[in-house]
C-alpha cells in the first residue's frame, strides 16, 4: 500500500526497484531538445534514448520503475505511460512517472538529481525496497543490473557505482574515482580537470536503501548543497566512511550529450561491431513503440548502402552510411550520406546532405555539408 | 447507442496449396509484416467496432500464435476483445462444420453482448472499408440483412470461388457461383450486416433447410425465394479475393506499385498488427535493393529486386533475390539465386544455388534446408 497522507494506492513491496532520472534538458543537443526532454530524443532509427535503460530494466527482471520527469515532461510522460512498451505493465509491475508535485509542505521543482529522489522518499518508503537502482535517461548501453546487484550484495556495500575506463582527455566530463584491489572506492572527484585515474562513473548506482535514505535526508538539510549525486551525495558518503564499490562495466556505452557525440553514436550502429550488439541480440531485444507503418519501400532507382532503415520509410534516392527513422521520405535525386534522418523528415529531390542530422518532420531540398562539424537541420533552418 | 459486434469469418477456408497446410488464410503472411486477417480486424477497429468474434474453422495454432493475448486491435483494452470462437461440437464432422453452426453454438457471445447490429466479414477478401457508413445505411433502410458487393472486371480469373450477384431495385435478387465465363460482373464480398432479428431469421430458416448449409448457402436459398429480403451495398475501390498461390503472389507483387499501395494504406486508416520489436533493417556495404518492400530486422548484404522481404530475413552477399516473396526468419545464402519463388519461414537456402518459378511461383516449405 502506498500512502500519500490522505490517499492510499495499492502497490506491491519490492526488494529491488529502479528510479530513472529523466528530468534533464540536455541543452547541448540544441533544437533536438527544444520541446523535448533529452531521454525522449530519438536514437538509432527506431528508438528513443530512454528505451535503453527501460529495456535493460525489463531484461534485468526489474518490474518496478519510477521515472522522474521535469523538463518538457508531457511528451515523455505520455511516451512512458504505464510501461507497456517495455512490458513493465505486468501484474506485479509498476511504472510510475514522477514529475515534481505540490504537497502540504512544499511546492518546488527538483533542484538536483539527489533532490528529485529525496522528494519521492514517500514513494520509495511505500515500496519498502532493500536496494534502489538509480539510472539516468541519457545513455546508450545494454546492461544486466541484476548481476551488478549480486556484486553489491556480495560486497555488502552501501553504494555500488558502475564504472568504465575513459580516455585521459575525457576525464573532465565525468565523475572519476580511484579504487583499491577489491574495487572499493577510495577517492571520488566530480569532473576533475586532470586525473591519474581514468575510471569514470556511468551514472548507474545501486544503493542500499537505508544508506540512500539517510544520505538524502542529511543532504537536504545542507543549504550549500547542489543536491547532486556526483557532487554531493557520493563525496559525503565517502567522508562518512561508507562502503562504496566500483562495478566495472565492459561493453558499449555512450553519453550522447552533444550533437557530435549523438551523431557519432548513431554512426557506430553501422560500423562499430560493439555497438551493433545494442539491438541485434535475440535475448536482449530492445523494446520501443510500434509506429504501425508499412514495411519500408526501396524504389527502382534507389541506392542504399551501409544503412539502417526503419519501417514506413520510402527511399527513392541515394542513401549511404546513414540512419533512417520511420516514415522518412528520400526522393529520387536526393543524396544522403553519413546522416541521421529523424521520423517523418522529407528529403526532396536536389537535396544533398553530408554529415547532417535532420530533425523530425523537417522538409529540405538544400545542399548541406557538415564536413567540419555536424550540421543540425531543424524546422526553422 | 447502437451496439455493434463484428465477426471475422475464417470458415470456407481457401487453400493456397502448401502455403496454407498449417495455417488458415487469415493468418497467412502478407507484405512481410501483416497477416491477411489484420485488414478485417483493422476495418473493425477503425470503424469503432472492438467487440469481435473470430470464427475459426480449423488450424487454430497459427491463429492463436498471431493473436495471442494482444490488445493491438482494441480501442479500449477492457471493453474490446477478439474472442476466438471454435465449434467443438462439429469439428470432427466436416459436413456440419460451417460458419452458421459455429455462430449458433457460440451464441453465448450474442447473449452476453446483445448487439443490435452484427457485421460478418471474411478474412480471405481484402478491402478497406468504413463499416460505420454501411451500418448507417443499413439502419436507414430498416434492413435486416445487407450484403456488400463489388464490381470486378477480371471475373475469368478473380473471385472464381465467389458468388455472382444480381442487383434489382437495391436488393440482391440472385446469387450464383461465378462460372468464370465473363470478366465484367458483380460479386458478393461475403460481407454481411445483420440486425439481431435478421441473424435470428437466418438461424430459424436454416433449421428447416439443411443442417449442412452455411451462411452463404442459406442466404442464397432465401434470396431465391424472396428477392426483396437482402439489401445490396455497392463497394468501390480495392477488393482482392485470395484464392490460390498464383493470386496470392500477384496480389503481393502489385503492392510494389506506389499508387495502389497509397489507395490501400490510407493515412487515417492504419492497419494494426502484432509488433515484434525488431530493429531497423540493415543494408550492407554492397547491398543492391530495387523496387522492394523490406521489413524490420532484415539484413540485406546481397541483391534484392522486385521482391517482398519479411522480418529477420538474411540475404547474404552474393545472393540474388528477384520477383520473390521471402517469409520471416529465412536465410538466403551466398551465391543463391532466387527468382519467382515464395519461400516460407525459417528456411535455410545454402546448397541449392538456383530456385526458379515459371508460370506459377515456386513454393518452398516452412523450415526447409536446401
Amino acid at each position: 500500500m502506498i500512502k500519500y497522507k490522505s490517499i492510499e494506492v495499492f502497490i506491491l513491496e519490492k526488494e529491488f526497484v529502479a528510479m530513472l532520472l529523466a528530468g534533464g534538458k540536455g541543452t547541448r543537443l540544441e533544437i533536438l531538445t527544444k520541446k523535448l526532454a533529452k531521454p525522449a530524443v530519438y536514437f538509432g532509427g527506431k528508438y528513443r534514448i530512454i528505451d535503453f535503460p527501460l529495456s535493460n530494466c525489463a531484461h534485468s527482471g526489474i518490474d518496478t520503475v519510477g521515472v522522474l520527469t521535469q523538463y518538457e515532461s508531457t511528451v515523455l510522460n505520455t511516451y512512458i505511460g504505464n510501461g507497456e512498451k517495455w512490458g513493465l505493465n505486468g501484474i506485479h509491475s509498476l511504472t510510475a512517472t514522477l514529475p515534481p508535485r505540490q504537497t502540504e509542505d512544499s511546492n518546488v521543482w527538483y533542484r538536483g538529481t539527489a533532490d528529485a529522489i529525496y522528494q519521492n522518499l514517500d514513494f520509495l518508503d511505500a515500496l519498502k525496497p532493500s536496494y534502489v537502482l538509480i539510472l539516468s535517461g541519457d545513455h546508450i548501453y545494454r546492461m544486466n543490473y541484476q548481476i551488478m546487484l549480486d556484486a553489491h550484495k556480495k560486497a555488502a556495500a552501501d553504494l555500488t557505482v558502475a564504472v568504465l575506463n575513459v580516455e585521459q582527455k575525457d576525464v573532465s566530463r565525468f565523475g572519476i574515482m580511484t579504487v583499491d584491489d577489491e574495487h572499493i572506492i577510495q577517492k571520488f572527484e566530480e569532473k576533475p580537470k586532470k586525473s591519474v585515474s581514468t575510471l569514470a562513473s556511468m551514472g548507474v548506482y545501486i544503493f542500499s536503501y537505508k544508506s540512500l535514505r539517510q544520505s538524502l535526508v542529511n543532504d537536504a538539510k545542507k543549504l550549500d548543497s547542489d543536491h547532486d549525486f556526483g557532487k554531493d551525495i557520493i563525496p559525503a558518503m565517502l567522508a562518512n566512511k561508507k562502503k562504496l564499490l566500483a562495478y566495472p562495466f565492459h561493453g558499449y556505452w555512450r553519453d550522447v550529450g552533444t550533437i557530435e557525440s549523438f551523431w557519432e553514436a548513431n554512426m557506430d550502429l553501422i560500423d562499430n561491431p560493439e555497438a551493433q550488439s545494442l539491438f541485434h541480440s535475440d535475448d536482449l531485444k530492445l523494446f520501443s513503440e510500434d509506429t504501425r507503418s508499412l514495411p519500408q519501400f526501396v524504389g527502382e532507382d534507389a541506392v542504399v548502402h551501409d544503412t539502417l532503415i526503419n519501417q514506413g520509410a520510402v527511399i527513392l534516392g541515394t542513401v549511404k552510411h546513414s540512419i533512417i527513422f520511420h516514415d522518412v521520405i528520400v526522393e529520387k535525386g536526393a543524396v544522403v550520406d553519413h546522416c541521421v534522418l529523424m521520423p517523418g523528415s522529407h528529403i526532396k529531390s536536389g537535396a544533398k546532405l553530408h554529415r547532417v542530422v535532420v530533425a523530425s518532420q523537417v522538409e529540405t531540398n538544400q545542399m548541406v555539408s557538415g564536413e567540419d562539424s555536424i550540421v543540425l537541420l531543424g524546422k526553422s533552418s | 447507442m447502437i451496439k455493434v459486434m463484428g465477426f471475422c469469418n475464417l470458415h470456407g477456408n481457401r487453400s493456397l496449396g502448401p502455403l496454407t497446410d498449417a495455417r488458415p488464410l487469415g493468418s497467412t503472411s502478407f507484405l512481410g509484416r501483416y497477416a491477411l486477417m489484420d485488414f478485417t480486424l483493422s476495418n473493425f477497429s477503425n470503424s469503432g467496432i472492438d467487440k469481435v468474434g473470430i470464427l475459426v474453422e480449423n488450424r487454430f495454432r497459427s491463429i492463436t500464435k498471431h493473436l495471442g493475448s494482444t490488445n493491438v486491435f482494441n480501442m479500449n483494452t477492457k471493453l474490446g476483445f477478439q474472442q476466438i470462437l471454435i465449434n467443438e461440437k462439429t469439428i470432427g464432422n466436416p459436413i456440419y462444420h460451417h460458419d452458421l453452426n459455429n455462430l449458433r453454438h457460440n451464441d453465448w457471445i450474442l447473449l452476453e453482448h446483445k448487439p443490435d447490429v452484427i457485421v460478418i466479414a471474411p478474412s480471405h477478401i481484402l478491402y478497406v472499408m468504413d463499416f460505420k457508413q454501411v451500418i448507417d445505411e443499413h439502419l436507414k433502410n430498416k434492413s435486416d440483412i445487407t450484403l456488400l458487393y463489388t464490381h470486378i472486371r477480371d471475373g475469368k480469373k478473380h473471385f472464381l470461388d465467389g458468388e455472382e450477384v444480381a442487383i434489382h431495385d437495391g436488393f440482391v435478387s440472385k446469387m450464383q457461383p461465378n462460372q468464370g465465363m465473363k470478366d465484367d460482373l458483380d460479386v458478393s464480398m461475403d460481407t454481411y450486416i445483420f440486425s439481431r432479428q435478421g441473424l435470428q431469421h437466418i438461424f430459424d430458416k436454416a433449421k428447416g433447410l439443411s443442417a449442412t448449409f452455411g451462411l452463404k448457402e442459406v442466404l442464397k436459398h432465401l434470396i431465391h425465394h424472396d428477392p426483396k429480403l437482402v439489401y445490396a451495398h455497392a463497394h468501390t475501390g480495392y477488393v482482392r479475393s485470395f484464392f490460390d498461390l498464383g493470386l496470392y503472389y500477384d496480389f503481393s507483387m502489385e503492392m510494389l506499385n506506389y499508387d495502389l499501395r497509397k489507395s490501400v494504406f490510407l493515412e487515417d486508416w492504419p492497419i494494426y498488427t502484432v509488433t515484434n520489436n525488431t530493429p531497423p533493417a540493415r543494408y550492407g556495404p554492397n547491398a543492391v535493393v530495387q523496387n522492394s518492400m523490406i521489413a524490420n530486422g532484415a539484413k540485406i548484404y546481397g541483391t534484392v529486386k522486385n521482391s517482398i522481404i519479411s522480418r529477420n530475413v538474411i540475404i547474404e552477399e552474393g545472393a540474388r533475390v528477384e520477383n520473390s516473396i521471402v517469409f520471416t526468419n529465412t536465410h538466403i545464402g551466398n551465391d543463391v539465386h532466387v527468382s519467382k519463388a515464395v519461400i516460407d519461414k525459417y528456411c535455410h537456402i545454402h546448397h541449392v544455388k538456383k530456385l526458379e518459378g515459371k508460370d506459377l511461383p515456386l513454393y518452398i516449405r516452412q523450415g526447409d534446408h536446401l
